[in-house]
């Protein structure tokens, strides 16, 4: 286990490990957030960086995943238009909660260096709750994985238990 | 009146230019007066009257000392002090590898234009994009509709007085400047600071010293710019008083030589 609050008992037949229910289930869950492929402009290819060889977020158990029903985070990489806007919406609502938001890159989080054109929205989170904004235009591997442990952190910190019927975001 | 000289060697140098005069002579010997012909580093065609504008482009499609098989692109350019929008057509002949550009002149409260889906097929979606971003309405269209904003967009963006709506679909087009919030941070502790009797902190202030031999760019382009200035009134300068001393003795002497003593300044 990671956190100080937990600690260990030698016994007889072996280790047993004694921790919060809670810290149990956010450790499996930060040990395998599934990312939405969602590669919009330049910022996509850092993405894919970040999950190619070098830096390698695929040893965090995160995996890209190409259908929103099936991931936990969704990485807004690139220039946002009205256009996609309205698709992102819809992605963001068919991933299943809990789920996590990452705006990449300056155009993302504000428009960027588009924010004066008439067909770029000014800003993700216009449209959906943002949880880690990653600055950079684009932002290198180094810093979305920052913010991808940035995630992690903000996992680790959610309670579950007695909560079950009403969980997840507004801890 | 040097930028004038120096466009019309612009133009003289043009490798395109002749091929445009030759097109133009050949436009002029069909259709006369009626179209405008204008001259420049390329060469275009401005028509201004609807049938005339539909013959121009049979002309240069079909016939055989035209053959422009290849519509490279169709735009748009919107003059709304003269009061016209241009739907510029850039045309391109592959059998006789030459190139000119058409431009058709409506005015700007009906740029109702005919469209040239029939001649070149690939017109289609060009026009649809002219559509969009212009407002161009091209007649015997087959299918105009938006090409790249969404459908219930309202307004053409690329018009001069285009302003953004509001809102899209309840997405708000505007966002506010971080640096106010800043200030307001700023301003909140230097007032909590003053409350609790405290002196502003010190300013931050860089420990590195630079180099011995380091010169602000800044600083140095500065000095550049004022004596290529003060160069160029000490030359300024000799030639007014080169003009005064020829208006005095019009026998004076060759210009070869005041040509040395301005070099030697």
């Amino acid at each position: 286990m990671t956190s100080d609050a937990n600690s260990m008992i030698a016994g007889d037949e072996g280790m047993v490990l004694v921790s919060k229910l809670d810290n149990l289930i956010n450790w499996n869950r930060k040990s395998s957030i599934w990312y939405l492929l969602f590669g919009l402009a330049c910022c996509g290819i850092e993405l894919m960086q970040t999950g190619g060889p070098r830096s390698d977020i695929d040893r965090f158990g995160a995996v890209p995943r190409a259908t929103p029903r099936q991931a936990d985070l969704m990485i807004v990489a690139g220039t946002l238009t009205y256009k996609m806007a309205l698709r992102t919406k819809l992605l963001y609502d068919q991933m299943p909660d809990p789920k996590y938001v990452i705006s990449m890159g300056a155009c993302a989080t504000c428009g960027g260096l588009f924010q004066l054109a008439y067909s770029v929205c000014k800003g993700v989170d216009k449209i959906v709750p943002v949880d880690i904004y990653v600055p950079g235009c684009p932002p290198r591997p180094e810093a979305l994985t920052e913010g991808f442990m940035r995630i992690q952190d903000k996992m680790m910190r959610e309670r579950w238990v007695g909560k079950l019927g009403n969980p997840a975001r507004a801890v | 009146m040097a930028k004038a000289s120096k466009q019309e060697e612009a133009r003289e140098k043009s490798p395109t230019r002749p091929v445009g005069q030759k097109i133009h002579e050949a436009i002029a010997a069909k259709f006369g007066e009626a179209v405008e012909l204008v001259d420049a580093i390329d060469p275009f065609t401005v028509v201004k009257d609807v049938v005339l504008f539909s013959e121009v482009m049979k002309f240069l499609r079909h016939d055989p000392s035209m053959q422009f098989d290849f519509l490279r692109s169709v735009t748009g350019v919107d003059w709304p002090e003269d009061g016209y929008i241009d739907s510029v057509y850039h045309l391109y002949s592959y059998p006789l590898e030459h190139a000119h550009v058409v431009k058709y002149r409506c005015p700007r409260a009906a740029p109702e234009v005919p469209s040239v889906e029939g001649l070149w097929p690939t017109a289609n979606w060009f026009e649809r994009e002219t559509f969009d971003l212009l407002g161009i309405i091209y007649l015997n269209h087959s299918d105009l509709r938006r090409i790249m904003l969404p459908d219930d967009w309202t307004g053409h963006p690329l018009r001069k007085d285009y302003t953004e709506e509001q809102d899209y679909r309840g997405i708000g087009t505007t966002r506010a400047s971080p640096l106010a919030a800043f200030k307001q941070m700023d301003e909140t502790r230097a007032k909590a600071r003053e409350e609790r009797g405290e002196d502003a902190p010190a300013p931050i202030v860089s420990n590195i010293e630079p180099p011995a031999d380091w010169v602000d760019p800044k600083e140095k382009r500065k000095a550049e710019a004022a004596a290529k200035a003060k160069a160029a009134a000490a030359a300024k300068a000799a030639e007014a008083a080169k003009a005064a001393e020829a208006a005095k003795a019009p026998e004076a002497a060759p210009p070869a030589a005041t040509d040395g003593e301005g070099e030697n300044e």
